[in-house]
């Protein structure tokens, strides 16, 4: 790191273009209608495994998208980790590059500003979410009943595991916290 | 407990170090910015912000004796609620753990002795400072402060840094950077380190809090060297001319252990403060 750079001909940001054709092309409003659609005059059971493969879907595809996006449209905060990983041998790469496209995935499809770290180290990230409008969606559009099965998790959770899956990083994705109960949603990838 | 422990630590982590608790090494990566909204300049960051705030009080020092007094009892009660940086002391040992906490670890240049000495440290041998946490990938930002450059290390690579800092004697002081969130490990000396200064000086506690240890010494053992009074910044130990030997007041020590990693006999050992009645509350 011995060169100066000059500051402002960088961003550190995320690229506002790549947030909003991911929040376009996986728009949580669009998406829980196709879901409530989807479940209309089903049970309880029918509506747990619709929701499971709905939801797997959505996340597989949102993340790898968000991988894909997120190469695409480097800046340089995204460049200076990698130079940092790369000086210390590849430490630092988990948790800091799931981090950056867990971030990328949320702040693209929710209306939050920042995406709460609970923990990011060698061992463990976890991060959280506490006013998700998946989950408001479904309260509105299929009742609470079913907002509280919670099937927009496995979309979070697929996400999470495929994510590390195709980084090639071996960790235990856990939920550990749900939002009927705690109020807000917590996962959990813990290096195995 | 420390104050800090109390409204920042977990009683069920690291014996509730506030320092030592994940949560508070962790931040989020990016933030979206409303419409028209710019990147923070250089200078609005916390550690700037609190050395302006420590400014406010300085130049009552001279003008106002009674006020200074005033305002430094003032700032002293706000504890967390102060718009100061909390900094405190700690021992070699729980430094090594905070570096592999931490995430990244990166050194670089002190502010304080560019400030107090007008001294530039130009590359990776002469940083005496540290950085951490996901803030450190955005430091090209501000290259004022950030002179030279940053160099990312290893916990291993951090812990023979912190070793080589420590042998020359530095004291290492863990700060915040916002909250309870753990911004950076300085070493530190007096009088370059503002935060040692301050406390010793002016009795401003919040930058330098004393350590959750105490040295304790084993007269057996001690041979009178003197090594440790050299090393201590505090002036807690004293060289008993009539017993030849070394003695350490506790109520002035601040736990950095500094005697400890320099007494070539082992006569000194850190001993968790909570465990002398009369120590556990003076920080």
């Amino acid at each position: 790191m011995k060169e100066l750079y000059i500051a402002e001909n960088y961003s550190y940001e995320l690229n506002p273009e790549m947030l909003k054709l991911l929040g376009e092309e996986f728009d949580v409003d669009k998406a829980t209608s196709r879901f409530a659609e989807a479940i209309k005059g089903k049970s309880a059971a029918e509506i747990e495994a619709e929701g499971k493969v709905f939801f797997e879907d959505y996340g597989r595809k949102w993340i790898r998208r968000s991988l894909k996006l997120g190469e695409e449209y480097p800046d340089r905060t995204y460049e200076v980790l990698l130079e940092a990983i790369d000086k210390c041998g590849g430490y630092l790469r988990f948790a800091l590059v799931p981090q950056r496209f867990i971030e990328i995935a949320y702040l693209s499809t929710q209306d939050i500003s920042i995406l709460p770290i609970i923990e990011n180290n060698a061992n463990r990230l976890v991060y959280r979410m506490v006013d998700c409008q998946t989950y408001k969606n479904l309260q509105e559009k299929c009742g609470e009943e079913v907002a509280n099965l919670l099937p927009c998790r496995h979309a979070c959770l697929t996400a999470c595991e495929t994510l590390h899956q195709d980084l090639e990083i071996d960790a235990l994705i856990q939920m550990e916290a749900q939002m009927p109960k705690d109020g807000y949603c917590q996962f959990a990838a813990k290096r195995a | 407990m420390c104050w800090v422990c109390e409204a920042y630590g977990d009683p069920e982590v690291e014996n509730g170090r506030w320092y030592l608790n994940p949560k508070n090494h962790s931040r989020n990566m990016y933030k979206i910015k409303k419409p028209g909204q710019k990147a923070a300049a250089y200078g609005s960051d916390p550690e700037a912000q609190s050395g302006r705030n420590i400014g406010e009080i300085m130049q009552y020092r001279f003008k106002d004796t009674e006020k200074f007094q005033q305002l430094i009892k003032e700032a002293n009660a706000m504890k967390g609620s102060g718009p100061f940086q909390i900094g405190q002391v700690i021992p070699i040992q729980e430094a090594y753990k905070v570096v592999e906490m931490a995430y990244p670890v990166a050194a670089m240049s002190c502010i304080c002795r560019i400030h107090a000495r007008a001294q530039e440290e130009r590359n990776e041998h002469e940083y005496s400072c540290t950085g951490l946490g996901v803030g450190m990938l955005k430091w090209e930002r501000w290259p004022e402060r950030y002179k030279g450059g940053v160099n990312f290390m290893t916990p291993d690579e951090a812990k023979e840094w912190l070793r080589k800092w420590n042998k020359k004697g530095m004291v290492h002081i863990i700060m915040t950077f916002g909250g309870s969130y753990v911004g950076g490990v300085c070493n530190c000396d007096y009088p370059d380190c503002g935060m040692i200064r301050n406390r010793v000086d002016y009795g401003i506690e919040t930058g330098c809090l004393k350590s959750h240890w105490v040295a304790k010494i084993d007269y057996d053992l001690c041979t009178g060297c003197g090594v440790c009074v050299q090393r201590c910044q505090f002036g807690a130990i004293k060289f008993e001319v009539t017993l030849e030997k070394t003695n350490i007041d506790q109520m002035k020590c601040f736990g950095c252990g500094l005697c400890e990693t320099g007494c070539p006999t082992g006569a000194i050992e850190l001993v968790d403060r909570e465990s002398f009645p009369g120590l556990r509350e003076v920080w």
